[in-house]
């Protein structure tokens, strides 16, 4: 997606766009690594609290 | 060559002391420029008429150069591109885009432009609107361009990643996994906003 808003300018390393390209690229990965290891966290929680409401079940 | 001895103010010569001590190269440059302390702290000048403005003016502007605040590069970085305002330069730091400016205050961009103009990193220029109040637009200089492009293969402190977010995470065998989940929901959607402003 990137790459295509950029366009083959990202290439040219000599003009400003490609300083907004290689800074974006950095936020974005960060959002999409930071989200992605949030979902992990919460398929674990989730798989807990769905045991524990199955231990409360069976008391 | 003659020499002269004369007393520069006050401001002047405690500026060129502490330049003597902690910036040898400045200190050289102010040499080379006809400009020198001896050993007891006197003032030498080639110039009959040392033009202490003149001389207060470029050592505030190489001082102030090896100075520059990470705000102070941020606002260079921004008009390397395009002649902006305070308030231009506030907006776009404030773009998801540009989150690693920071969240800087009008309060703080404006002494900031002050400083760099006064090494003369920048200049400004009133733009007069019609029924609008003028503004006041910086383009950068090219000794401010020179200190950019310096500044940017320097050496860059190693990141420290410090996060409240992260540190609770690391206890978070400790927690009730019902209210842990409502706040990594609440990180979640918060990033997912982060992502989709891109």
């Amino acid at each position: 997606m990137l790459e295509e808003r950029w366009g083959a300018r990202f290439a040219l390393m000599n003009i400003p766009d490609f300083g907004d390209y290689l800074t974006v690229k950095r936020g974005v990965g960060y959002e999409r690594d930071y989200i992605a290891w949030l979902q992990w966290v919460m398929a674990i929680l989730e798989e807990r609290v769905k045991q524990q409401r199955e231990e409360q079940a069976t008391e | 060559m003659s020499w002269e001895v004369s007393k520069p103010r006050a401001p002047v010569q405690s500026t060129l002391l502490s330049l003597a001590e902690n910036e040898p190269c400045i200190y050289l440059f102010l040499f080379i420029s006809h400009f020198i302390y001896d050993a007891s702290g006197r003032f030498l000048t080639r110039s009959r008429e040392p033009d202490e403005r003149l001389l207060l003016r470029r050592v505030i502007r190489y001082y102030s150069a090896m100075t520059i605040s990470l705000l102070g590069y941020a606002i260079l970085s921004l008009l390397a591109r395009i002649p902006l305002s305070g308030y231009d330069l506030a907006r776009e730091m404030r773009k998801p885009h540009s989150f690693f400016f920071g969240q800087a205050q009008l309060s703080q961009i404006y002494p900031e432009l002050a400083r760099l103009e006064a090494a003369e990193l920048v200049a400004s220029q009133i733009i007069e609107q019609r029924g609008r109040p003028d503004r006041k637009v910086y383009s950068m200089l090219p000794l401010g361009r020179q200190q950019l492009e310096r500044w940017v293969v320097s050496p860059t402190p190693l990141l420290e990643v410090r996060s409240e977010f992260l540190i609770k995470a690391h206890s978070l065998w400790l927690a009730d996994p019902q209210q842990a989940l409502l706040q990594f929901q609440e990180q979640e959607r918060y990033h997912q906003a982060n992502l989709a402003a891109y």
